[in-house]
């Protein structure tokens, strides 16, 4: 499984996602640039330049024609794939943290930070027709949450409800149309750091500092598997095909680290199986702490963004789709 | 990825295995049906305003 290296970033990677295709890969980091990548070869189709922070949060729509980032520079962008075009810049008043599309492709969530006085939001636009049409610089809606700050969210199956993580550990069920919090849940004992939804939305995963994943039913919000580690996590996928398997990654930032002797292998990411919470075997690679982890749809291949400024793709070799787990 | 499970597991910790498998599997089962008839009543609303608007244009 030879990895292949995308260098194109020259600080450290913030978030990585496939296209529902899989054969693009797209990767922001605090060097300001959206770079879009071929997967199988790791050649880069273009970058999307414009702004002029740290850009946190990326993701493509299923028809890979839209793209939107939301970055430090307090402005989340849309923008064309095929040519790089800049079809809307929204200005909040504090820096964008996640964006998502909606599973229909009409909307999209983001969450902007709390700062300087300015609540936490979650806010909705419609980007409906926005490959041929002008969006609105106005949110559809801006929901205002109680409690700890949100840090990552997603949409649940069929865009019923919003999924918020919190800094405290819990998650939460929000109504995208009232913006009530639906019911809660406080699954992890520190911040969550990632959360990514299976491919039908039924369930999700979460990653935290607390050095566990947790795989979480949308719908009751409970716990149905935890993956317990020895190292606080950044990410966490569920790998949609061929194998049960979940991957973890993270790593503690060298200046938390008092002994360095025991720092090999914390860079890692790990295999899970899923349903069994088992560890079935681990990727090294990366030079510092692993800050997100994508899987290829098909999962043919998963990447991972650290702070070292490399995403490194791994496509699996033949035993890895012949491999069964033995009962 | 060279971890695999060893033969050496007891036949009590193939059993519970099983069960997590099972466990898993019904409960997909069930997750899936339930989505899969939320989908068709959110279809069916769909094309319920849908039709109510083609009704005006007629009109």
């Amino acid at each position: 499984m030879r990895p292949i290296l995308l260098q194109g970033h020259e600080r450290s990677l913030t978030q990585i996602k496939y296209n529902r295709e899989g054969d693009l890969l797209f990767s922001v980091s605090k060097d300001h640039v959206v770079n879009a990548w071929f997967s199988h070869n790791g050649e880069r189709l273009g970058t999307y330049e414009g702004h002029i922070g740290a850009v946190w949060t990326v993701d493509v729509n299923s028809t890979t024609t839209l793209l939107v980032s939301g970055s430090a520079d307090n402005t989340a962008k849309l923008w064309d794939v095929s040519n790089g075009k800049c079809l809307m810049s929204w200005e909040f008043n504090t820096a964008v943290r996640r964006v998502q599309f909606s599973e229909d492709d009409k909307k999209i969530l983001l969450i902007t930070e709390p700062r300087m006085g300015f609540p936490a939001t979650l806010q909705i636009f419609s980007i409906e027709n926005g490959l041929t049409e002008p969006v609105s610089s106005e949110p559809l809606e801006v929901i205002h949450p109680q409690g700890p700050k949100i840090t990552v969210a997603a949409w649940g199956a069929l865009d019923k409800y919003i999924v918020a993580g919190r800094e405290n550990g819990s998650v939460a069920l929000i109504d995208p149309q009232t913006g009530e919090c639906v019911s809660t849940n406080k699954i992890h004992d520190l911040t969550l750091t990632d959360l990514q939804m299976s491919t039908d939305r039924t369930y999700f995963i979460t990653s935290s500092k607390d050095k566990s994943a947790k795989i979480v039913e949308t719908e009751s919000l409970e716990v149905l598997k935890t993956y317990v580690t020895d190292t606080p996590l950044n990410s966490a996928a569920i790998m949609p095909k061929v194998q049960e398997f979940v991957v973890v990654g993270g790593g503690q930032e060298a200046m938390d680290v008092t002994r360095t002797s025991s720092r090999q292998g914390k860079f890692e990411c790990r295999f899970w199986h899923k349903i069994l919470e088992e560890e079935v075997g681990r990727v090294r690679g990366h030079f510092g702490p692993i800050n997100t982890i994508a899987i290829h749809p098909d999962g043919r291949s998963f990447a991972s963004g650290g702070e070292d400024g490399y995403v490194r793709v791994h496509h699996f070799d033949d035993d890895f789709f012949t491999f069964k787990f033995q009962i | 990825m060279d971890r695999s499970a060893s033969s050496q597991v007891s036949s009590a910790e193939r059993t519970r295995r099983r069960e997590l498998l099972e466990e898993w599997a019904n409960w997909r089962k069930r997750v899936e049906a339930d989505l899969a008839s939320d989908r068709a009543a959110l279809g069916q609303q769909l094309a319920a305003n849908t039709d109510d608007e083609e009704a005006e244009e007629v009109d």
